[in-house]
């Protein structure tokens, strides 16, 4: 029997079933290029005081470290000299910018729901599988809908982040490939479908459940 | 309201109580008006989410201060973005114990059967 993820506070963070499903661990995480990770690998080491904070310590030159001289970030991360997050190998994980401000890192995990469809604007295919856009006046690509869209079809607003149907901002700029894809974790299938029609929905579930088996035979 | 820059939303925040099925999925209640409601009487949209029975916006838990406003949902009652994929936000740290290490630096857990 596993109970909820809580915070020192006892606020739950991730709920028994995902629990019990990983065997009381938290489950392995996503980069956004799609490299799964366990998050104690990013994580330095640190006493607490009485209320369960860590304590961060200073080298000689100032800069915040863990017990182990390793340089860390305000919330207690692995860091290198760009401030990018590492692991304990010293690969990084996360760059500097897609950080929150105090150095928090994003929490992919692979049971979240993501529907690509709620990203891309209405177009035809080439027959190399490229979107067939259209030109504004002004140069800007739009769909068949003349809403704005970049060279991969996805929409985007004004500054270039990736939006959704409702103009909602889903991607920062910084985080599209230099092409203008979105970041492979979104693409390359390691996540759950988000679906709205109830057959695709059930036809997803049925996937997990399989893939649930899977992992059940294997271990 | 909550801010994306700082990371500090999580889900189970808003959520109302549930049994789960076998999946994951909350078994959502219904009153007797048919009103969709927590194992607490709270009501709740159809994603389980805490919601205010007049305006339908979306409510925390602990003092049940409005989160998100009921137009920025979806049609399905869904969060916005980033909120739908940053649903889990928690610092690795607040959420581990405290605890002695060995000479290699990993944490010495008393107390748990190991396997053989």
């Amino acid at each position: 029997m596993y109970g909820n993820l809580t915070d020192k506070r006892l606020r739950t963070k991730l709920h028994k079933h995902i629990m019990e499903q990983n065997n009381g661990e938290i489950p392995q995480l996503f980069t956004y290029k799609g490299k799964k990770f366990d998050l104690l690998d990013v994580m330095g080491h640190f006493d607490k005081d009485r209320k369960g904070n860590i304590i961060i310590r200073k080298d000689a030159k100032g800069k915040m470290v863990d017990k182990k001289g390793r340089s860390v970030n305000a919330k207690g991360y692995l860091i290198d000299a760009d401030g990018n997050v590492i692991n304990t190998d010293g690969k990084v994980m996360f760059e500097n910018f897609t950080l929150t401000k105090a150095g928090e890192i994003p929490k992919l995990f692979p049971f979240l729901k993501f529907n690509i469809d709620e990203v891309k604007g209405d177009y035809e295919m080439d027959p190399l599988g490229n979107p067939m856009l259209q030109k504004t006046r002004d140069g800007h690509l739009v769909d068949s809908k003349g809403r704005k869209v970049n060279s991969k079809g996805y929409l985007i607003d004004d500054l270039g982040n990736i939006v959704n149907k409702r103009k909602g901002k889903v991607f920062d700029k910084r985080l599209l490939e230099d092409d203008g894809e979105i970041p492979k974790v979104f693409r390359a299938g390691l996540l759950r479908k988000d679906t709205y029609d109830s057959f695709s929905q059930l036809m997803s579930e049925i996937e997990d459940l399989e893939r649930l088996q899977e992992m059940e035979e294997i271990n | 309201m909550v801010d994306p820059e700082k990371r500090k939303f999580n889900v189970n925040d808003i959520l109302g109580d549930f049994d789960r099925d076998e999946r994951g999925h909350p078994l959502i209640l219904q009153d007797k008006k048919g009103e969709l409601i927590d194992k607490g009487g709270h009501r709740v949209n159809e994603k389980g989410y805490l919601v205010d029975s007049k305006t339908g916006d979306i409510l925390e838990k602990e003092k049940g201060r409005k989160i998100f406003s009921a137009d920025e949902l979806d049609e399905r009652g869904e969060l916005p973005p980033p909120f739908n994929l940053e649903r889990y936000n928690f610092n690795g740290h607040d959420v581990r114990g405290y605890f002695d290490r060995d000479a290699n630096g990993n944490e010495i857990l008393k107390g748990l059967k190991k396997d053989k």
